[in-house]
């Protein structure tokens, strides 16, 4: 990529005999919004603080506007920090901590007070400058912390789960503001996380990694539809997974597909054909909206057997039995009628290859 | 309602009260007794055996305090000497007790830590006689001054001894202090400085040093606590040619058996104490608000 702002090349990062980055590449465009998604242990916050200066990667570099920032020092790296923990200073008032950057820097005194009231409005924080930090709750507390990382205009802004410790009803009301500042600042942002539903919603662009490697990059979209590997196709989102071989894809997506003992499967619309050839054994991936209840004397339907139903809220979600003793997660809007067998039809899905055992 | 108003009767005493009992026992009767006996000592005409219904009389406090000699010469002197060994006692804990809080490996970390705790395990007498062995005329402190070039210095039986004696006492005691407050500073707030751009000693001073204040307070009352009421040290170390309130407290009440007015000085060291430690706070405070 030309005009990727920030490059991650090939960054590998060993303790002791534990490799925790192995090959790590990624390029990331001017004001695009990008998350590392994964499980704790996945090398996410080892990536942020390699490119934040404080851990020195094994081999490999980060470009940060063409610059190699390998031989400068956290300090000069200018970018915006907001900790998990937040890190704020507990003994300076919150004007006094979103005004460090700026004092740091010598910035004259009145400049200060109008660039930190500037950015205290901006997060709704305003009031509350003679606060100290523990006088504040946690979102507002996160919102300093935002606040101070802000105000020096940083070319990159990281964010380390910064809604994690918040409870969730707030966490989702930050989620919906960070989006709407996001849209506002346009910034370069890298916002590390281990919710994939902050992943899918606020970013960009969403890296899944696990264990060291980037499993898969793509628009939260991209990674949530097609899932290229089964790690990505488990980790995000609900999915029923079925052990099935090809027999085949006509091009309209429509897809005949054998289950373990036999039982044909059809799927109407498959995403992500490409790859694979009839005969060939993958994992079909199906969202439980995607899969459709249908009467258990329709033609051409599976056979099901209702397992367990939870209500979420806002649908049922039905855990089903096939034949062969699989489970196939359902979505559906209203309680299903009738007994414990009902039919089955599969509106989308896609493949992925099966993680050798 | 008729629930609520047994409840109502019962007897009013709150449990909490309770649970404070062992220990109000326990400070009230190894404290609170033995000092209020000693103030009661202390309103007894000086050098009479105390005794429990005797004539009460301030003449013991006004010895003291009407004389320029105990003041200047004895009460300044252990003012002077404890605030100037607490003084270097801090200037060397606070940096030795960073350097053993950022050990990162936790074997060389638990070695240093009994390394400087150790010392405690003996007996304050024996420790002064090893600093005596250090500070020896023509011990190797002296030699290795000499060596460089120094004028011949005098390190035993005077002020300098006794100050040496005391910050050496209270050096353990302040590191430990102080290792738990600098391991209670999130390093994330560090970071979060550098981060910003701050060097090396802005984050020091912005963020490290009011972090670490409170602690620092703490520890500079544990040792000076412990240094201005010290006896044994400007005893051994001074030779007794030092005169601190504390050796001055023993000799009169062990030697001269005045157990009236030595009672009358243990509380004019303990205000001394409290005085000292409230201008050092407040001082201290000050210092941190104006930056």
């Amino acid at each position: 990529m030309t005009d990727s702002f920030v490059s991650l090349r090939s960054l590998r990062k060993n303790y002791g005999q534990v490799r925790v980055l192995d090959d790590v590449s990624l390029d990331i465009a001017r004001n695009q919004f990008v998350s590392l998604l994964g499980h704790s242990g996945c090398g996410k916050t080892t990536t942020l603080r390699i490119v934040l200066g404080f851990l020195q990667a094994d081999c490999g570099s980060v470009l940060i506007d063409g610059r190699d920032m390998t031989d400068v020092s956290p300090r000069h790296r200018g970018i915006g920090m907001v900790f998990q923990s937040y890190a704020l200073w507990p003994h300076m008032t919150i004007y006094e901590n979103v005004a460090f950057g700026l004092r740091v820097r010598k910035v004259a005194e009145p400049e200060v007070a109008a660039r930190v009231g500037d950015v205290v409005a901006r997060l709704h924080l305003g009031g509350l400058e003679q606060r100290l930090p523990r006088e504040l709750s946690g979102g507002q507390q996160q919102r300093v912390a935002l606040a101070r990382a802000l105000v020096i205009d940083p070319p990159l802004l990281l964010l380390d789960e910064p809604l994690s410790n918040l409870d969730r009803q707030l966490r989702e009301d930050m989620r919906l503001e960070l989006k709407h500042l996001q849209k506002r600042i346009a910034q370069t942002t890298i916002y590390v996380t281990h919710d994939q539903d902050e992943a899918l919603s606020l970013s960009d662009r969403v890296v899944v990694m696990n264990r060291g490697r980037i499993e898969q990059q793509g628009t939260p979209q991209e990674i949530y539809y097609e899932p290229r590997t089964e790690f990505v196709a488990r980790f995000i989102g609900k999915a029923t997974f079925l052990d099935v071989a090809i027999e085949a894809v006509d091009p309209g997506g429509r897809a005949r597909l054998r289950a373990r003992d036999g039982t044909p499967i059809v799927v109407e619309r498959l995403r992500q054909a490409a790859g694979h050839a009839p005969g060939d054994r993958a994992l079909l991936a199906v969202r439980p909206e995607e899969a459709v209840l249908v009467p258990a004397t329709e033609p051409g339907a599976l056979r099901a057997r209702v397992v367990e139903h939870l209500f979420l809220g806002s649908v049922y979600r039905y855990q089903l039995a096939l034949a062969d003793g699989s489970d196939v997660f359902i979505d559906s809007r209203g309680p299903i009628d009738g007994g414990a067998d009902a039919g089955l039809r599969f509106a989308g899905g896609c493949l992925v290859p099966k993680a050798p055992a | 309602m008729s629930a609520a108003a047994t409840t109502a009767r019962l007897p009013r005493i709150a449990p909490q009260w309770l649970l404070l009992a062992p220990a109000g026992l326990l400070l009230g009767g190894l404290f609170g007794f033995p000092l209020a006996w000693l103030a009661q000592f202390s309103l007894t005409p000086p050098g009479t055996q105390p005794a429990l219904l005797g004539p009460v009389t301030l003449d013991n406090y006004a010895r003291f305090l009407g004389d320029a000699f105990y003041l200047e010469r004895i009460l300044w002197t252990t003012i002077r000497v404890s605030l100037l060994s607490c003084a270097i006692a801090v200037a060397i804990g606070y940096p030795l007790a960073f350097w053993v809080a950022q050990t990162r490996s936790q074997k060389l970390k638990a070695a240093l830590i009994a390394a400087i705790v150790c010392p405690l395990w003996l007996n304050t007498v024996i420790r002064a006689f090893g600093v005596m062995l250090l500070l020896f005329d023509n011990g190797p402190v002296v030699a290795l001054a000499e060596g460089v070039g120094l004028p011949p210095l005098q390190l035993l039986y005077n002020e300098t001894g006794v100050v040496i004696g005391l910050a050496y006492l209270a050096i353990p005691f302040f590191v430990i202090a102080m290792i738990g407050v600098i391991e209670q500073i999130d390093a994330r707030q560090v970071e979060a400085a550098y981060s910003l751009g701050a060097s090396g000693p802005y984050m020091f001073r912005r963020v490290i040093l009011p972090a670490t204040l409170p602690g620092v307070l703490n520890g500079f009352v544990l040792i000076f606590c412990i240094s201005i009421a010290s006896f044994a040290i400007p005893q051994l170390l001074g030779g007794g040619k030092v005169p601190m309130l504390g050796m001055l407290i023993y000799r009169t009440a062990n030697v001269s058996g005045n157990v009236a007015f030595a009672s009358a000085m243990s509380f004019i060291l303990l205000a001394a104490t409290i005085l000292s430690l409230s201008v050092v706070t407040i001082a201290l405070k000050r210092a941190a608000a104006r930056r």
